[in-house]
């Protein structure tokens, strides 16, 4: 089915944090998948990989810190295996965003530039595997490959939903009696 | 309001102000807010496209700039949130509620942290809290190391991290109160919230929901063309009797 991007980083970011994340980097996550849909990715998949066991070589834990020290993207090469790489997409396009730059990025047989939040990609095969290295970012004077077509809607299987969704439910908090006596709106008729 | 603007000498300098100053004395909040948006009826070609800014690239002002250094987030952290490094926050009362998400309800609710099992679902909608922690635990770095180091040692103060920064560049970005204290009423925040959406008549039911409309008094689809439309927002005054 297909979501609207706000909604799929909303269950993104409830997911991330399900799954044990900070506030912080869930935010992150979630803004993560909605740049990737944005880009014309689809990521499911690797989120949910991502979040099934939250590794310290996840890009959605490198991802945030490359892009809170953005000289880190001028030219760097990361040898040590990352998991999920992909993610690393959106925080070089988070990083774009906010200095106008050209940045590449590319491992085994995925190559892409990214640009004024728009994707240039010269391969995208290998976007969803589970790890990859070494990988090279850099600065670009100009984007090669072909321009992504931007997705206004998220694709999600039913069955990614729904396993988004349980990580998700673990940040709500079970209905008590208490609770619906107590809480907003509750033990109050609104049919007056 | 009336008989004010029927008495008012149009030959003075600076009428609208003078005329706003004498609202700010005599008129209620909701009275001020309703002359200032007559005021500003008149002049379409200046605030016409002003509902456009309304909305933000959020995508641009996301990043955590990681650069600044400890001193200088500190610093801003300080001057904006000084009303929060007064508060005792290991007093009952200053964080006696907590924002959470029901099953049931799929929204945020506000519970009582200390009565009901809810603490560990906290959503992070306690800035002031937030920032008086984040405070803490900088005072332990040195002011010339910069804050993407901190925040790979302290993820969990990332999401405040960033709001401080928002904040510092959006004075309107925060809610400068503390919001999980026992004597908090949400009523404000939430007219505020709903008013963006475009409700209008707010009638409170209790200290935590209110009941509004949506386009009250909005004209239908067939009278959009044989009517005048433009006031339909303002409140109907009843007749006299």
């Amino acid at each position: 089915m297909s979501y609207s991007l706000n909604e799929y980083e909303a269950l993104a970011l409830r997911a991330a944090r399900g799954a044990g994340l900070s506030w912080g980097l869930a935010e992150e996550a979630g803004k993560a998948v909605k740049i990737l849909s944005s880009l014309g990715l689809e990521s499911a998949q690797i989120l949910l990989e991502a979040l099934e066991a939250p590794k310290s070589n996840s890009a959605l834990l490198l991802g945030p810190q490359l892009c809170d020290a953005p000289d880190q993207l001028s030219k760097t090469t990361l040898s040590a295996p990352v998991h999920t790489p992909g993610f690393l997409v959106a925080f070089i396009a988070l990083t774009c965003a906010a200095t106008d730059q050209c940045i590449y990025c590319k491992w085994q047989d995925f190559e892409v530039y990214i640009k004024d939040q728009e994707l240039f990609a010269v391969s995208l095969k290998g976007f969803n595997v589970t790890t990859a290295a070494p990988l090279w970012i850099g600065l670009a004077k100009a984007p090669k490959g072909k321009k992504q077509i931007a997705l206004d809607r998220a694709i999600i299987s039913d069955h990614h939903y729904e396993n988004l969704t349980a990580l998700a439910f673990k940040t709500y908090a079970p209905s008590t009696e208490a609770s619906r006596i107590a809480g907003a709106g509750a033990g109050l008729n609104d049919n007056d | 309001m009336s008989p004010k603007i029927e008495s008012l000498d149009q030959n003075i300098a600076f009428l609208w102000d003078s005329l706003y100053y004498w609202a700010e004395k005599k008129l209620s909040l909701e009275g001020q807010e309703l002359l200032v948006s007559l005021m500003l009826e008149p002049y379409g070609d200046m605030i016409d496209d002003l509902s456009n800014c309304m909305s933000a690239d959020e995508i641009k002002g996301f990043r955590i700039n990681g650069s600044m250094t400890v001193g200088r987030l500190n610093q801003v952290l300080e001057t904006i949130y000084d009303w929060a490094l007064k508060i005792d926050w290991s007093k009952k009362s200053t964080n006696a509620r907590a924002w959470y998400i029901s099953e049931e309800k799929l929204e945020p609710r506000l519970g009582e942290r200390f009565e009901e099992d809810i603490a560990d679902y906290e959503q992070p909608l306690q800035p002031g809290r937030d920032a008086a922690a984040l405070s803490k635990a900088l005072s332990t770095w040195n002011d010339h190391q910069q804050i993407a180091a901190f925040l790979v040692a302290h993820p969990e103060h990332r999401h405040t991290v960033r709001r401080i920064q928002i904040v510092s560049r959006f004075e309107y970005a925060e809610i400068r109160d503390n919001t999980i204290d026992a004597r908090m009423l949400p009523i404000d925040l939430l007219r505020a919230k709903l008013a963006f959406f475009g409700a209008c008549h707010f009638d409170p039911r209790s200290d935590r929901w209110v009941r509004i409309n949506m386009f009250k008094d909005a004209p239908f689809p067939h009278e959009l063309t044989n009517q005048e439309t433009d006031d339909w927002t303002y409140p109907t005054l009843k007749p006299q009797t």
